[in-house]
């Protein structure tokens, strides 16, 4: 339907920054899906997009034609908030028709789009329902209808999901997805959640501090971070500082009891550097499978700690003097105890490896 | 010594428990019960009922009087339903008024930033303050005489003479701030994401006013709206003084009485009592279920209606209004008492000027003045202890109900003083104390503190009730779990909390009290309060006295008023 596109789009609030020079680009049709922490910026990017914030600079472009200056009811932008905004005096159905209504569009349309929506979310026969008679994933899914049949041509959440249960949550993930990808309606999502962002989207945007510090696929965005940042945020991971040597072709970070773990980077010889590594790549085995193993990296350690935590186990591993966290699924059936002499097995390629100087700039 | 003073200090602790356990038991605690709400029967109730009774068992002669008189036939009740009808007029555009003025007001105070937001928000509250027979005075000297708004123009002769439209300009000033005040904390609590939402979805902002804001202010919007309708319906004070010819209802009651015409006097303040009675209770039963009007919209006129040029011409003319209807005529009787200090503005006659008529005429109208208001102060401070000791039960028997019908009734029937014509209450005391009917008091100080409490009862209830509310119940339950009687629990952890409170209504209470003319005039017998006194000075056309009195009763209302908002905003940051 409409193609939008952030320019250098920058708000501030007084003394303190919003958002500063987003530059994005999302296609006709696309679900991109902006993450961060709270406070990276992701409301202020999806007011500007609505038009309930006008950009201090920059400019909002929908299908090529500047709409910075065009307040939110002109905009034909359909928002889903986070606490769902239902009018409180109204019912389901007055909620779903009031876009229309102040509109003035077709009600004899509207509403046939309105039961098919309902139908297709789930919903029918609580048209009558006032929302504090609905339950929360009902009135999530309200709202979306409310957005859609406004005929907005972009569809705009800001953390729409975040008030709901975990079961529900990951329901309507798919839901949304499903029915954005149906209508082909052009939408962006700002989620905290990685997971979210992960199966909801075409492409991720990973916002820091009112920047943009990576966009992706998210393929590309947790394979590949750019920084240790995104590394740190898209998952549970552990760090590990030390220096770069190459020896026989191969790069090794050497650390500062010297031990010297094989891995796989741009860095040159000498330079500082921080390894990070997710914690479903670390591999954890008992003493007795050293013959077994094939990997680039094995070293012994003490295991702390282990945890049953639903379809993994989480484990706690004293290496290096520091600890790691390692997630190991269940059903491998190996006899891992507290306190006891374990092999961690890594290859190169799981580390991420960033130049120690980024993180210095971050703290 | 030591020793024995702490033993007679533990004693005496231990002799308190006992008797608040013994307080606390319950039957004492339903027998507490049945003490509240008799006193509440027989200060607020019982009147009215009474009336009620008399006339139906009295109806031969009240119909022989009223209808069928052998001179004037029904002379009386014609001039009956034509004052109440014109209170009626008056009552309806001073309502319309107060929501054209009164709503645009509420919002700029709630939704807006802007250096002495404050001082505004003082001054939207005084007029609920000042004693409304000083009100109607200075509104009177602004719009009537030739001291106000004519002089501006050089004319000789007031620009609005004693009448309807001066009646409706009195009613405004005072009224106005009911709608406000009702709407104001509402609008300030809505969620601004509705509004946000609204907007996405296309709507402009005047149609999200209407069609979201609006019908969650709708129930505090009619019960302010009601207020101001009945306040303006059975005002004595202001009335008296800017009516001139023309009587509306509560006027008449004060003239009959004065005559002791007691049978059609009667029949209608019944008649007043009963109109607001059902406008109260239509309100209370019907609030919520009221439609609006039209769920059509029309985009285009109503983004026209949203547009920054209108709003601000509405926000201007709104705060306009407001200065030169009711801040301006409410205060300028201080500025005729500078004029008319020492001597006519005029002549030049020093004998006209305020310092001579006050201070230095034969008559000693200072002496009255001093009197009048040392009476004043005495009613008001036994009232306000009264109603706290009798207000104080009622309050927490209605917060702790757990039946929510009866709650929903009591909570009526505690608003009832609120909107009857305070005459037509004061009438209904008389009868019923006095001697047509228990003959227990004549008409004179004690029956006006009588009269007093009665019709601000609920001044000192509504604000305890919000105070009780308020108190989470865990610390008392949690007292009483560690052993506390209920009595101990109320004394050492409920009444720390409702302190504030308790100064709220005590203040609320007293400047009622102090500002009453209506109920006062039927009950006072030969005393005179300081609100009565000005508008004996007013009839006797003594104005630079009454405009000394009225600056003085301005000043102490203004005094309070600030004391109330001082208290009340420590309260809310606590």
């Amino acid at each position: 339907m409409v193609k939008v596109e952030l320019k250098e789009a920058t708000k501030y609030y007084e003394e303190r920054r919003g958002v500063e020079d987003i530059n994005l680009s999302i296609d006709d049709g696309e679900y991109l899906a902006v993450l961060g922490p709270t406070g990276s910026g992701k409301t202020t990017t999806m007011y500007l997009l609505a038009g309930l914030f006008t950009p201090s600079r920059g400019s909002i472009l929908f299908d090529d034609e500047d709409v910075s200056h065009i307040p939110a009811e002109d905009r034909n932008v359909g928002f889903v908030f986070e606490e769902y905004n239902l009018f409180p005096r109204m019912t389901v159905e007055s909620n779903i028709l009031f876009g229309p209504i102040v509109k003035d569009l077709d009600l004899i349309v509207s509403r046939k789009v309105s039961r098919e929506l309902l139908a297709l979310l789930n919903i029918s026969g609580k048209e009558s329902n006032f929302p504090d008679e609905i339950s929360g994933g009902q009135k999530q899914r309200v709202a979306l209808a409310r957005a859609i049949v406004s005929d907005a041509h972009i569809l705009v959440m800001d953390d729409p999901l975040r008030a709901l249960d975990a079961k529900i949550r990951e329901i309507l993930q798919v839901e949304l997805r499903k029915l954005v990808k149906d209508l082909g309606i052009t939408c962006i999502h700002a989620t905290h959640d990685t997971q979210e962002a992960m199966r909801v989207a075409d492409k991720i945007a990973v916002f820091k501090n009112g920047k943009i510090v990576q966009i992706g696929t998210p393929e590309e965005v947790y394979n590949h971070p750019n920084s240790l940042y995104v590394a740190e945020f898209l998952g549970e991971s552990s760090t590990i500082e030390g220096k770069i040597d190459v020896s026989k072709g191969e790069k090794f970070l050497v650390l500062s009891d010297e031990s010297r773990i094989n891995i796989a980077t741009d860095l040159k010889k000498g330079e500082e550097a921080i390894a990070l590594i997710p914690s479903e790549l670390i591999d954890v085995f008992p003493l007795t499978e050293k013959k077994n193993l094939n990997y680039h990296n094995i070293f012994e350690a003490t295991l702390l700690d282990v945890r049953c935590v639903g379809e993994f186990n989480e484990l706690n591993i004293s290496i290096f003097g520091t600890i790691f966290k390692a997630k190991d699924l269940i059903g491998k059936e190996i006899p891992l105890r507290k306190n006891s002499k374990v092999l961690v097995a890594t290859d190169k390629d799981d580390y991420r490896i960033f130049p120690k100087k980024e993180k210095e700039n971050n703290e | 010594m030591v020793s024995e003073q702490r033993d007679v200090e533990v004693k005496m602790r231990r002799t308190l428990l006992k008797a608040e356990k013994w307080l606390s038991k319950n039957t004492v605690l339903s027998f507490g019960t049945i003490i509240t709400v008799l006193i509440f029967v027989l200060i607020v109730l019982g009147p009215i009922l009474y009336l009620l009774l008399q006339i139906l068992i009295n109806w031969k002669e009240i119909n022989t009087t009223v209808f069928n008189d052998p001179i004037l036939g029904n002379e009386a009740f014609l001039m009956m339903m034509r004052s109440i009808g014109l209170s009626l007029q008056v009552a309806a555009v001073v309502t319309v008024f107060d929501i054209i003025v009164g709503v645009p007001i509420a919002w700029i105070l709630a939704r807006y930033e802007f250096r002495g937001k404050n001082i505004l928000d003082t001054l939207v509250d005084m007029p609920m303050a000042v004693p409304t027979s000083a009100l109607g005075f200075s509104i009177y000297l602004f719009w009537g005489t030739n001291n106000g708004l004519s002089r501006l123009f050089n004319s000789q002769v007031g620009f609005v003479s004693q009448g309807t439209l001066l009646i409706i300009l009195a009613h405004v000033a005072f009224t106005f701030p009911y709608v406000t005040r009702s709407i104001k904390g509402i609008i300030t609590d809505l969620d601004l994401n509705l509004e946000k939402a609204g907007k996405t979805l296309g709507a402009s902002p005047f149609t999200i006013a209407r069609m979201i804001s609006l019908p969650m202010v709708k129930e505090g919007l009619l019960a302010g709206t009601v207020l101001a309708f009945t306040r303006s319906l059975g005002e004595t004070g202001a009335t008296l003084i800017v009516s001139g010819v023309y009587q509306t209802a509560p006027v008449v009651i004060v003239s009959w009485m004065k005559g002791l015409k007691i049978p059609t006097t009667a029949f209608l303040a019944l008649i007043l009592i009963l109109i607001s009675l059902t406008l109260l209770a239509l309100v209370r039963l019907f609030a919520r279920k009221v439609g609006l009007p039209w769920g059509k919209v029309f985009p285009k006129f109503e983004r026209k209606l949203s547009s920054k040029k209108v709003t601000r011409t509405r926000d201007g003319m709104a705060l306009f209004l407001f200065f030169i209807f009711v801040f301006i005529p409410a205060l300028f009787v201080i500025i005729y008492l500078f004029q008319w200090w020492g001597k006519s503005p005029f002549s030049g006659d020093p004998t006209a000027g305020m310092i001579y008529q006050v201070f230095q005429a034969p008559d000693q109208k200072i002496g009255e003045i001093l009197h009048a208001l040392g009476t004043s102060l005495e009613i008001a401070l036994i009232v306000t202890l009264i109603n706290l000791v009798i207000a104080t039960p009622m309050a927490l028997m209605v917060s702790k109900m757990k039946k929510k019908k009866v709650k929903g009734f009591l909570d009526l029937l505690i608003d009832i003083p609120l909107v009857i014509p305070s005459s037509a209450l004061g009438f209904s005391i008389f009868f019923l104390w006095g001697s047509n009917g228990m003959h227990l008091l004549s008409p004179g100080f004690f029956m006006i503190i009588i009269a007093h409490v009665s019709f601000s009862y609920s001044y000192c209830v509504r604000p305890l009730i919000g105070s009780f509310d308020a108190i989470p119940t865990m610390y008392d339950e949690a007292a009483t779990a560690f052993g506390a009687s209920k009595f101990t629990a109320f004394r050492k952890v409920t009444l720390p909390f409702l302190k504030s409170g308790l100064i709220a209504a005590a203040i609320m209470t007293f400047t009622r009290s102090m500002s009453e003319t209506g109920a006062t005039i039927i009950t006072m017998g030969t005393e005179r309060t300081i609100p009565v006194l000005l508008v004996d000075f007013f009839e006797a056309s003594t104005f630079p006295a009454a405009a000394f009195a009225a600056t003085i009763l301005i000043i102490i209302s203004f005094a309070m008023l600030l004391l109330l908002r001082r208290i009340t905003r420590r309260a809310k940051n606590e």
